[in-house]
């Protein structure tokens, strides 16, 4: 990588260099200030010389102007310049911060007054319009991608993690400032921040070819970026909670994972309840047997009850323990398929409707 | 604020619609980028309808899981041989019948490029009821099948039928209850105690009598919605409440789908 940069620089020094020297081969004395800006320091004097044209705070540069040389003062005027346009960006940038405080307050009073999906449309549509203008004046790149799926997916992890500890502990206030500084900024900090992660991958094609072989650490892909944010989320709380305190809440979820985990194989039973007519002293075994075998977390499980041809991908021999070869027959065939519901939420791209828990 | 209620009444409609096509959007995009490459004279029912598989595979599937039908009556009846062979029988009535669908489905879509999205469009609208009947089950309601079981079996071993019915539909029911609280969970925090409690109180209530294909998967949302605020306020703080309530707008609509 190094060397394809080195290459692109050399040649940059050398089309540089080449406009320097027709530069150079002009002449040898420093060369006279270009014809508009003699123009504007004659102008300059001219005010200066002239009463009639003095004008309150352009007075002060001006004077100073007049003391030099028409070059420098032409210099020193637009530094003046610079340093008013700068203030003009400021000016900006803060007006442009009080609307988007304005739209925030008005999204969070309309929120309040109407709750529900149409409300959160309407705010998708303002939020909208206040990344418009945060883009174009450049002063908070963070505020772009407020509604990006990862960081909904990720700040209702957040949310929901802080939330049964807040429930499940009692905590001091300390505790809850520190749990309270998870908030969207910090979720969106944390995307934009990926770790080390080891891994390299060896370039190819044209890359490979001008020198480039490794690169280390590349970008990670959303599902990497989840679970290590997620992990991070999972260390701040451990290290907020105090070893009795995390105690009661590892037990809670804990008691949280198992109930997911038969919820979900439950409803796994009753997709394959449909092809294979369990029976009941099937049932509760093959329930028991799936939720051993259930890895998701998060399963797109409304998928099975809404394409019939489909099956859950549970292996066969989790299956066979519980079920006759009648019955396995008759799963031969159907498409068995995972779908995770955080990649249906990715794959929407925010469309679909999630309800945004807050203790605050 | 009358087309903000409207609109909250149509979007949950709208993505739940979105929800249910993307993954059969891309079970077609799949299916025909199979097809293409076998070809653009591919049987189309084939892939609408089969799974992709051919004719004679996908008749011996539904023809495995009639008989696995019927024999697991047996069992739950205890019927004779007789009436099983009745109900053999029977059942090969409603699968020829199916099967001449297909055949008349078949012609009428004789010669249909799976490369033009006209003809496809044009095949899948013929195809579809196909496609709805398989979901309801064949061996449902009107079928034939279904007649010669009601005036085949005796009082006891209807009563045991129909309990081994309920106790399914009482599992899945159950089920889907359930996996809704565990959803619900991903986002609104509970403690165990919460959640029990929930699925207690959802559990009493009165389910719907009649449900429409597709709507089984929110059946737990649906039940969700006739839990009073006063229920709510024994189980829950208010963070949780409110957020409750959200999704109990949202999902309100879904219960006018249903029969009570």
């Amino acid at each position: 990588m190094h060397q394809v940069t080195l290459a692109f620089s050399i040649l940059f020094c050398l089309f540089n260099w080449s406009g320097l020297g027709v530069a150079l081969g002009q002449d040898d004395k420093p060369a006279d200030p270009p014809a508009e800006v003699e123009a504007e320091g004659k102008a300059i004097a001219k005010i200066f010389d002239d009463p009639a044209q003095e004008v309150g705070a352009a007075q002060e540069p001006v004077k100073k102007a007049a003391e030099t040389s028409p070059a420098d003062k032409a210099i020193e005027i637009r530094a003046e310049e610079d340093a008013a346009k700068e203030k003009t960006a400021k000016e900006k940038a803060e007006e442009v911060k009080a609307e988007e405080d304005r739209v925030a307050r008005e999204k969070a009073v309309v929120e309040e007054e109407a709750g529900g999906e149409a409300v959160a449309v309407d705010a998708v549509v303002m939020a909208g319009q206040v990344v418009d203008v945060v883009m174009a004046a450049e002063v908070d790149l963070f505020a772009a991608n407020e509604n990006e799926p990862l960081v909904v997916v990720l700040t209702g992890y957040v949310n929901t993690e802080c939330g049964l500890a807040r429930r499940a502990c009692e905590l001091t206030p300390e505790q809850l400032a520190a749990l309270k500084k998870l908030d969207v900024r910090w979720v969106k900090e944390q995307i934009a921040k990926p770790e080390k992660v080891g891994q390299v991958r060896i370039m190819q094609g044209l890359g490979r070819f001008l020198g480039g072989a490794r690169l280390e650490n590349p970008a990670q892909n959303h599902n990497q970026t989840h679970q290590r944010v997620c992990k991070l989320v999972d260390e701040v709380i451990q290290k907020t909670l105090s070893s009795e305190q995390y105690e009661l809440f590892e037990s809670e979820r804990a008691a949280r994972d198992a109930f997911h985990r038969d919820a979900t194989a439950s409803a796994l039973v009753a997709v394959y309840d449909k092809h294979v007519f369990v029976k009941r002293e099937q049932r509760q075994e093959l329930i028991e047997d799936v939720a051993k075998w259930v890895k998701s977390k998060n399963l797109y499980w409304q998928f099975y009850f809404q394409n019939d041809a489909y099956i859950p991908t549970v292996p066969n021999a989790v299956l066979a323990r519980t079920l006759s070869d009648k019955q396995l027959k008759t799963l031969q065939g159907l498409n068995s398929y995972s779908y995770e519901m955080d990649e249906v939420q990715m794959q929407m791209n925010g469309m679909r409707q999630v309800v945004e828990f807050t203790d605050e | 604020m009358n087309s903000r209620s409207s609109k909250q009444r149509v979007l949950p409609a709208l993505c739940a619609i979105a929800r249910s096509l993307l993954p059969i959007m891309v079970v077609l995009a799949s299916a025909g980028q199979v097809a293409a490459q076998f070809g653009a004279r591919q049987d189309i029912i084939a892939i609408y309808l089969f799974n992709g598989q051919d004719e004679a595979t996908f008749r011996r599937q539904l023809e495995a899981r009639c008989a696995l039908r019927v024999s697991q009556i047996g069992e739950v009846a205890q019927l004779d041989e007789a009436t099983l062979e009745k109900l053999s029988l029977a059942i090969r009535g409603d699968l020829n019948r199916f099967y001449r669908c297909i055949s008349i489905v078949r012609e009428n879509t004789k010669g249909f490029d799976i490369q033009d999205q006209g003809d496809m469009q044009k095949a899948w609208q013929e195809i579809m009821p196909l496609q709805q009947r398989i979901s309801k089950g064949l061996l449902e309601e009107d079928s034939l099948f279904n007649k010669v079981l009601d005036s085949s079996l005796s009082e006891i071993q209807s009563e045991a039928y129909q309990q081994y019915l309920s106790d399914r539909q009482d599992a899945k029911t159950q089920a889907i209850v359930k996996v809704t609280i565990a959803e619900l969970d991903r986002t609104i925090p509970m403690l165990a105690k919460q959640r029990s409690a929930l699925l207690e109180s959802l559990l009493a209530k009165k389910f719907p009598s009649q449900i429409p294909q597709g709507y089984d998967a929110y059946l737990g949302y649906i039940m969700l919605t006739k839990v009073e605020k006063a229920e709510l306020q024994k189980i829950f703080d208010k963070p949780q409440i409110a957020a409750i309530e959200k999704m109990q707008a949202q999902y309100a609509a879904y219960g006018n789908a249903v029969t009570w």
